[in-house]
């Protein structure tokens, strides 16, 4: 037997040792949630049926503390020649858990701010549609490129901490406030190195209180455009009491250097944007049938915000001074199942006020 | 024969490291044991195989697949008085593998809910002592169902959903298997 070969039976040895020890600790799973929505406008607009949000999870544990998430998602179900909806990463990280304290956490990741950016499986919350504040004011799916730190210090609290690529203020503008200023990690800029965190705190399982924020500069150091920082300060509440669910959620930003940002692109970004939403729902499924796990949640919601609260140098657009108030029922078969039914009311400063009739319905697993 | 030795090491490392991820378990299901059941408990591991039989009558029960062969069950002793015993399962929680532990008396009563190793980004709040606490005194005679017979941590619906069925399923095996035992 020469040494060639007892090196040959070590390294045989050592592979069965690697490959059996990832059988043992290894182990990859899937999951995905959908929605697909019919809207049905008021007047003489068109409704729409849509498979809004399709999306797949897949993630792999490489061992107790190291693992890989990932979400890919179809938004309206198709791409063909250069038109329809998105095929896009959602989020795509690497958590390596090093104790409950601290944890390290990098790649696509959500900013944790607001309740949907982070929580927005459709069975999670009431309404076909995501609420509007969390589209205009907090551009949901967020979702940018970074790294940084996470954990819970103490029983009852968790913190989040990230440096993610900033947003684009060339995108911002009057109607939608910053939504299209994400980058979405698509060969993101890291011109503009962007703070982003979050504090939980839940003293019983039946509250979880949130306060969030964003800040970073946003004109990619274009100095005719100045710094563009934008400040994004957000606040949640879910409560729940025996059949009662509240949630609540506010959020204010501060653009400096509107007025520059507007000379160089030229599209009604406003200095400040606030938007707030309070939610009540009760299951009533308990008054129909008291032996089941099914729920029948009638909802109402009333949400407040304006994308142009402060502007400068031109006058604000009372188009864009809005209040929605949304009316309906959430049915859920099973938790991760729900079937959705509401109409809502948009109203605005303009008096260009609509309606629209929503179905829908979503799942996750 | 060197050869043979040699492949006799590595595979004498593969079986212990292979072992690893499971003892760090061990070790962890163990000290929570301890914790529950006092330290001066002793603790036998045993695996409990169950019959296609078994875990059909399980899975009936729980209106739920049931998918594993064999409990990892822990039996505590203080002398030769049995306190209770501990059972170690994984369930899925929005994307990622669970590991839990439930602790029971003889009679199966529930004494403690632990969560040995959580892996999912967020949702961890099941593993404070005001979720937990829900569990302990319940039987399966318990529905034991999330958001109803246990409030759901406010947005974490899924991993609360996910332990608690976890628990549920261990509470109808535990009695299933506890007549043998």
């Amino acid at each position: 037997m020469s040494l060639r070969n007892h090196s040959l039976a070590l390294i045989l040895s050592l592979l069965l040792v690697t490959s059996l020890q990832m059988e043992a600790q290894e182990s990859t799973t899937i999951g995905g949630y959908g929605e697909l929505h019919y809207n049905e406008p008021d007047g003489p607009v068109k409704g729409k049926l849509d498979f809004h949000r399709f999306v797949l999870y897949l993630a792999h544990g490489f061992n107790e503390n190291l693992s890989f998430k990932s979400e890919i998602e179809i938004e309206h179900t198709k791409l063909e020649g250069g038109k329809g909806g998105e095929l896009a990463i959602e989020q795509a990280y690497l958590d390596w858990h090093f104790n409950t304290w601290i944890g390290l956490r990098a790649g696509i990741l959500l900013p944790p701010v607001g309740i949907i950016n982070q929580f927005h499986e459709p069975p999670t919350f009431n309404g076909v549609e995501r609420p509007g504040v969390d589209h205009d004011v907090i551009p949901t799916t967020w979702r940018e490129s970074g790294a940084g730190i996470y954990g819970s210090p103490t029983e009852g609290v968790n913190y989040q901490l990230y440096v993610v690529a900033g947003l684009l203020a060339a995108e911002f503008n009057g109607e939608q406030g910053i939504y299209d200023g994400k980058q979405e990690a698509f060969e993101s800029s890291p011109t503009n190195p962007s703070f982003t965190g979050r504090l939980d705190y839940v003293p019983a399982p039946e509250l979880r209180l949130g306060g969030s924020f964003f800040i970073g500069n946003t004109t990619e150091g274009d100095s005719a455009a100045g710094s563009g920082t934008l400040s994004l300060i957000s606040g949640d509440i879910q409560y729940s009491y025996q059949q009662l669910s509240l949630r609540a959620e506010g959020a204010f930003e501060s653009i400096s250097d509107a007025q520059k940002i507007n000379a160089v692109f030229g599209n009604g970004v406003a200095d400040q944007i606030y938007g707030l939403y309070v939610e009540g729902a009760y299951n009533v499924m308990p008054w129909l049938c008291s032996e089941t796990n099914q729920t029948l949640s009638p909802f109402v919601r009333y949400e407040k915000y304006n994308t142009q609260a402060k502007v400068t140098g031109f006058a604000a657009n009372p188009a864009y001074d809005r209040n929605d108030i949304t009316i309906g029922a959430t049915y859920k078969p099973t938790f991760n199942t729900a079937f959705k039914i509401d109409y809502q009311f948009f109203n605005n400063a303009a008096d260009l006020n609509t309606k629209q009739l929503n179905l829908g319905i979503g799942y996750n697993f | 024969m060197k050869t043979v030795l040699f492949i006799s090491l590595g595979w004498a490392v593969t079986l212990s490291s292979s072992v690893v991820a499971q003892h760090a378990i061990d070790l962890k299901a163990k000290e929570s044991l301890l914790k529950i059941f006092g330290d001066s408990a002793s603790i036998a591991k045993t695996i409990v195989r169950l019959s296609a039989e078994e875990r059909k009558q399980i899975a009936d029960s729980i209106k739920s697949s049931f998918l594993s062969d064999s409990l990892v069950l822990y039996e505590c002793r203080i002398g030769q008085k049995t306190m209770g015993f501990g059972i170690v399962d994984n369930i899925k929680g929005k994307t990622q593998l669970i590991t839990y532990l439930v602790a029971l008396t003889p009679d199966g009563v529930l004494k403690d809910v632990d969560v040995l190793v959580y892996r999912e980004s967020i949702g961890g709040e099941i593993q404070y002592e005001s979720f937990r606490k829900q569990f302990r005194g319940r039987t399966s005679r318990d529905k034991l169902q999330a958001g109803r017979d246990i409030k759901n941590i406010s947005g974490a619906t899924i991993s609360s959903h996910a332990i608690t069925d976890g628990v549920r399923k261990l509470l109808m095996a535990f009695n299933l298997v506890h007549s043998g035992l």
